[in-house]
């Protein structure tokens, strides 16, 4: 008769199944411990991928208003969308409160994968530019390691993900180990060499979480184009189909969907974690699931908020406070400046039946480097994304068959888009909101977070660099936008439990354990004490996987 | 709607509410959740094919007045065109289930067509010639400028109708199966490989 699996006491028990908690169950229960991998969502299936659906064939070919009635915050994410919003939180039954006049979009799913389903995929390094930030401009403070710690681990992550791109030898942006990169188009190549020629800036093409030959058991991408909606392939990096898989091929991993985690359970004697409690999705029926070590890894906010909401008598300000700091320091990247134009020149012939390559192009830091300028109006610095290529001409003028040639005539697009350190500030933060709950009782976050004038200067000056490269490129019809988005746009928070040699000073350890509670981790975004201005995905699993070595370790000197 | 779309309309205020002003006062409620699958053949494009359709939302002059609209922003030449690709039928599907806004945004540009055809022409849209259709459609097609007369209004009502109704004809014509195949979509998902960029360097042009 099979065990009970709520009978067993784990030696992990690990919150989330997205790109960390996958990444932690991966090693913990390939080095031979026993593992509960629990899920707030439910299981996910590639037979529900839709990729390959034309639009036409969905009832509201896309627009369904349903979407947005639901989900008016997960909306304002691209890849929420007809197809697949059952992938995103209903808003209405995970609220979260802001306060009058600053806004925050938080977008979440619950499935196993969690937003590794629908990311966007670009991975970057951080380099020690963004480790050792505080050092050299002075605001905030160090990451307790230095990038030499994590290179092996962005090796790992990188050789196990399989992440093409270009080496382009810049401090700014290390290069990793890459799969061959996809190729640019003429318009990103002519971007390319006028942008190196006129300003000695890097344009390099994405480095992307997607496979461009057959790596690890998965095929090359297909070039389809709507990774958002699920690959068939798993040409892209999703969880469910490789680090969760590992782990459930180990037969040490026990995979358990529809747990809602409301708090870390602690032993008083002993000041450590016994477990967590749970409350099934469907039945609203609470249990307990037991390990030797717990681990969370349910996204920034959302492992914050089972650590403020596992308060009790001894830990009164939430688990793992000590410090007075937990919830503190949330950053998000700065977004929403850029330009775009037209190119002209460039022949082509648009077609929706040719490749859809998902991927764009990189534009590496280049303001605050070492050895290079330093902004007067701001520190730290700003990356850029964007692309070049063909587009249908919707916005012709007109009607009639001129109208309907106009669109087939199409425009050679070409914009770039701004992403910039958002700085840690402490009157960016999240609290429990003593009045909200969520659909199944738990007291739900209170957001606070505004970009302030440095992200604001920063943008601007993104804004105006992004123009004049344009105009080396010779585009025309050139639009620029300065102003900031909301933060939670960038879907790209991190922070508030960060990590630091000090106990005064941070929530957990170097190596992602909690200062309060030695059998208690925090393995995702939350760990961060900067943001750089690269996509964090990557940087998270390096130190998940990191963490896990050491956890193991600790393990096998019977110190759990 | 892109990213950068996204962003511009958050920028515009349009989607930057906070999320627990969108919430009932009450709290959270809960619902089951299902995965979501579409069949094998699953093709709600059929269903506007009926022999037996009927508008849900618009009337019948509504309906014919879109109709006519449609068949002449996106007429017939090699390819479908938006009368033959049913793009009213799926306008009536979608503004049934559209916000009480969005309905009345659409209802107004459709009432100004016939508002101003009455008053040019007196009669309705559809009841005119098609040469009076297609010269009252070049009217307001365009912005309208009066700045030679030293006026400063820059926005002509006209236009911004006829802009909203070619947007939702555009937009579904253009998303009907008709419409990609005119934009070269074949239904071939898997390609070998993106080509990108052939030319030597410095040879773009």
């Amino acid at each position: 008769m099979p065990q009970d699996p709520l009978a067993v006491t784990y030696d992990a028990v690990v919150v989330g199944s997205g790109a960390t908690g996958g990444w932690a169950a991966k090693k913990l229960s390939e080095a031979g411990l026993k593992v509960a991998l629990l899920e707030a969502g439910r299981n996910v299936s590639a037979e529900e991928f839709t990729e390959h659906m034309p639009a036409y064939k969905l009832e509201y070919r896309n627009l369904s208003p349903e979407v947005v009635r639901t989900r008016p915050v997960q909306k304002m994410c691209y890849a929420c969308m007809e197809y697949n919003y059952d992938w995103f939180v209903d808003d209405l039954e995970n609220p979260y409160s802001t306060p009058e006049g600053k806004p925050f979009t938080w977008q979440r799913l619950r499935i196993v994968g969690g937003r590794t389903l629908v990311w966007g995929r670009q991975s970057y390094r951080l380099s020690d530019l963004d480790f050792k930030a505080a050092s050299d401009d002075g605001h905030g403070d160090d990451w307790p390691f230095s990038y030499r710690d994590l290179s092996p681990y962005y090796d790992l992550v990188e050789r196990y993900v399989g992440i093409s791109g270009t080496a382009e030898g810049n401090d700014a942006l290390p290069d990793g180990q890459f799969l061959p990169p996809m190729k640019m188009t003429c318009g990103e190549k002519l971007l390319r060499e006028r942008v190196k020629t006129k300003f000695g800036r890097t344009v390099t093409i994405g480095r992307t979480a997607i496979l461009t030959r057959a790596h690890n058991g998965r095929a090359a991408c297909h070039y389809c184009g709507p990774c958002e909606r699920g690959c068939s392939t798993f040409s892209y990096f999703s969880s469910p189909f490789t680090t969760v898989a590992d782990a459930l091929r180990t037969g040490n991993c026990k995979l358990m969907t529809d747990a809602v985690v409301r708090h870390v359970d602690m032993d008083p004697r002993t000041n450590r974690a016994r477990g967590v409690t749970c409350v099934d999705r469907n039945t609203r029926r609470t249990y307990q699931v037991s390990g030797r070590a717990v681990i969370l890894c349910a996204q920034a906010l959302e492992s914050t908020r089972i650590l403020l909401n596992s308060r009790n008598a001894e830990h009164a300000a939430g688990l793992g406070n000590s410090s007075g700091l937990l919830g503190r320091f949330l950053m998000d990247h700065a977004v929403g400046a850029g330009a775009s134009g037209e190119l002209s020149g460039i022949d082509f012939k648009k077609s929706a039946g040719d490749p859809n390559r998902p991927n764009g192009i990189y534009i590496i830091r280049f303001r605050n480097v070492k050895g290079g300028p330093r902004s007067a109006r701001f520190i730290r610095g700003y990356g850029f994304q964007g692309g070049a290529a063909p587009n249908f001409n919707f916005e012709a003028e007109g009607f009639g068959a001129a109208y309907k040639a106009a669109v087939r005539g199409g425009v050679y697009g070409i914009r770039l888009s701004g992403f910039g350190e958002s700085l840690a500030r402490m009157d960016n933060f999240v609290e429990i909101d003593p009045a909200l709950q969520d659909a199944w009782g738990i007291p739900a976050l209170r957001i606070q977070m505004t970009h302030g004038p440095n992200e604001a200067a920063m943008m601007e000056d993104a804004a105006v660099a992004a123009a004049e490269m344009l105009e080396a490129a010779g585009a025309r019809n050139i639009v620029l936008n300065s102003k900031l988005a909301m933060p939670g746009m960038a879907i790209h928070e991190v922070g508030t439990a960060r990590m630091g040699s000090d106990p005064r000073k941070s929530v957990l350890d170097p190596y992602n354990q909690t200062h309060d509670v030695k059998n208690l981790f925090v393995m995702d975004g939350a760990c961060f004490v900067s943001s750089g201005c690269q996509n964090p995905t990557l940087t998270m699993m390096a130190l998940t996987a990191r963490a896990c070595d050491r956890l193991i370790e600790r393990f096998k000197k019977n110190e759990m | 709607m892109n990213r950068r779309e996204l962003f511009r309309r958050a920028i515009a205020g349009t989607v930057g509410a906070a999320a627990g002003s969108l919430l009932p006062p009450g709290g959270a409620r809960a619902a089951a959740l299902e995965p979501k699958r579409f069949p094998d053949g699953y093709d709600a494009s059929k269903d506007l094919a009926r022999p037996d359709w009927k508008p849900v939302f618009l009337d019948e002059h509504q309906n014919q007045t879109l109709i006519a609209l449609s068949d002449l922003i996106i007429p017939e030449t090699d390819t479908p065109g938006a009368k033959r690709a049913l793009v009213n039928r799926f306008i009536d599907r979608l503004l049934e289930a559209e916000t009480t806004e969005t309905k009345r945004s659409f209802l107004a540009s459709l009432a100004f067509v016939d508002g101003a055809c009455i008053e040019r022409y007196r009669a309705p849209f559809v009841d005119l010639p098609v040469e009076t259709q297609v010269g009252f459609l070049k009217f307001i097609a365009y912005p309208h400028s009066y700045v030679t007369w030293g006026d400063n209004r820059s926005e002509f009502a006209g236009h911004a109708h006829f802009r909203n109704l070619k947007g939702w004809i555009s937009r579904t014509y253009y998303g009907s199966e008709a419409g990609q195949k005119e934009l070269g979509w074949t239904g071939n998902v898997f390609h070998g490989d993106f080509e990108g960029c052939t030319h030597p360097d410095k040879t773009h042009n």
